[in-house]
């Protein structure tokens, strides 16, 4: 059962994915490179329970998360939940329109712009308060389902969607004032 | 009648998607009136897009070359000495 063998071929096929992943999660590399590691230990431990039809790299990329929740939960990210309701008030006026209109902004063409576009975004979502943050990862980046990011971040279903909304609004001025200037 | 506040939160909730037909008549109405709100879909649209490239980007930097060669070192080491 615990051939290093397959978990080397693991590291060899997905472990740049499963390190993008975390990193993503995490921005840490050490962290990432470190639930990397894990996710293989743990992967190879548990290689008998591995059915077939699955895709490997989603089987590994499931572990991963568990570790990357543990990881979360011992860093007490899950502890506070600050709600403010006020927030929306910075773009909308009593009457829900926008306090500021927002200009027209040039969508990235081609390789290089979509590569610097990439680039503001992820220097946007690292502003973003770590619930938000994982929101939008869960359900923009890795089109998770709406249940799914419910339960593992334990908030309901108009929870999801006011965070959602939030993390889209706050980014997208974060885009706006970073994506026009360069 | 809906309110920019309102088609900001069904277009950045992903709710559209689900949203009844009556619905959607009405923020194509607002946007039809409303130029900040056709902005704002349009960015979401240009913003959705870029975060589906951030995960399957095959370019991007992977793991280090150390980290490789440490995580291989680990993994051959005998089951009892994981430490779990």
């Amino acid at each position: 059962m615990q051939d290093p063998h397959f978990a080397i071929d693991w590291l060899e096929q997905h472990g740049d994915a499963l390190y993008r992943y975390a990193l993503l999660q995490c921005r840490d590399k050490e962290q990432a490179a470190e639930l990397v590691q894990e996710t293989l230990l743990a992967g190879m431990e548990a290689y008998g329970r591995f059915k077939q039809t699955s895709q490997m790299r989603s089987w590994l990329i499931g572990i991963l998360k568990h570790k990357l929740f543990d990881h979360f939960r011992r860093q007490g990210k899950f502890a506070s939940l600050p709600e403010d309701d006020d927030e929306l008030a910075a773009f909308f006026d009593n009457s829900g329109h926008w306090q500021q209109s927002i200009a027209a902004m040039a969508s990235p063409e081609g390789d290089l712009q979509q590569r610097q576009f990439s680039a503001v975004l992820e220097t946007c979502l690292e502003k973003l308060p770590w619930k938000m943050r994982q929101v939008f990862i869960a359900s923009e980046v890795l089109a998770e389902e709406s249940e799914k990011i419910c339960q593992d971040l334990s908030i309901s279903t108009t929870n999801l969607w006011k965070l959602r909304q939030r993390s889209m609004l706050q980014l997208r001025a974060c885009i706006q004032k970073h994506w026009s200037r360069s | 009648m809906l309110s920019c506040k309102d088609v900001s939160a069904i277009v950045a909730s992903g709710e559209l998607q689900q949203a009844s037909t009556w619905r959607r008549i009405n923020i194509t109405f607002h946007l039809m009136m409303c130029q900040t709100c056709r902005h704002f879909v349009d960015q979401v649209r240009d913003i959705r897009q870029a975060s589906r490239r951030l995960v399957d980007d095959e370019k991007a930097p992977g793991l280090s070359k150390e980290a490789k060669q440490r995580i291989t070192e680990q993994l051959q080491k005998p089951t009892s000495n994981h430490g779990e």
